[in-house]
C-alpha cells in the first residue's frame, strides 16, 4: 500500500502537485516564448527568468499541508522519503559538477535540479514503507 | 515492536479500515503497525489501548522490560 496514493489527503496532494507542475510548465514556456520569441529584455527579463521557480514555493506549501493532514505513519514515511530524495539529488548534482570540472562532462543548467529531485522522490517513494 | 494488534482486531471481526477509523489513522498506518513497519507514538499507543480496553503493554511488547507487566 502506497501511503501517498490513497486517502483524501493524498488525493489533494496529488491534485495540487499536478497543478503546480502544470503551472511550472506554463510559466516556463511563456517565459521562453517571451524571451526567445519576443526578445524580452532588461529590466523585465529578470522577473521573467525567476518566475518559473515560484511554483516551487507552492510545492513546499502542498507538502507541508499534506504532512499536517496525515497521520504519524504517513508523515514519517513522507519525511524519510524526502530526506533520502534530497540527499540523492545532492549526491547526483555534486558528482555531476565534479565530472564537469575534471572529466569534461557537458554543463547542465541548475534548473535541472528540480526535475532530478522529483525523479528521486518518485523512485525513493516506491521503496520506503518503514518508519525505522 | 511486536504487537498483538492483528489478533485483537480479528477477535472483534474488524477490518484494518474499521480499526483505522476508530483510532483516527489511515489504513496504511494500521497495516504498518501490524507488520512491524512502524512503532506507534505514545499518544497512538494509548488510543489503541483505549479502543481495545487493554493496557498498552498487553498489546505492544515492551523491549526494555525484562519481566512481565505489573
Amino acid at each position: 500500500m502506497n501511503p501517498f496514493t490513497t486517502g483524501p489527503a493524498s488525493r489533494e496532494y496529488q491534485l495540487a502537485t499536478a497543478g503546480w507542475f502544470t503551472l511550472y510548465g506554463v510559466i516556463l514556456f511563456t517565459v521562453a516564448w517571451a524571451v526567445d520569441g519576443r526578445g524580452l529584455a532588461a529590466p523585465w527579463v529578470y522577473p521573467a527568468a525567476v518566475a518559473p521557480a515560484l511554483p516551487i514555493a507552492g510545492f513546499l506549501w502542498t507538502v507541508l499541508r499534506f504532512m499536517d493532514r496525515s497521520d504519524e505513519y504517513v508523515r514519517a514515511v513522507l519525511g524519510k522519503t524526502y530526506v533520502i530524495a534530497v540527499h540523492l539529488t545532492l549526491l547526483l548534482c555534486v558528482a555531476w559538477g565534479f565530472l564537469e570540472v575534471y572529466a569534461g562532462f557537458r554543463h547542465l543548467a541548475l534548473f535541472w535540479v528540480f526535475p532530478v529531485f522529483w525523479v528521486a522522490v518518485a523512485v525513493t517513494g516506491r521503496f520506503i514503507r518503514t518508519t525505522r | 515492536m511486536k504487537s498483538r494488534l492483528r489478533v485483537l482486531r480479528a477477535e472483534r471481526g474488524w477490518s484494518q479500515a474499521d480499526l483505522a477509523e476508530r483510532i483516527g489513522v489511515s489504513r496504511q498506518a494500521v497495516n504498518a503497525l501490524e507488520t512491524d513497519k512502524h512503532d506507534p507514538s505514545l499518544g497512538l499507543a494509548f488510543r489503541i489501548a483505549a479502543v481495545f480496553d487493554r493496557a498498552v503493554e498487553e498489546i505492544f511488547d515492551n523491549p526494555h522490560r525484562t519481566e512481565g507487566p505489573g
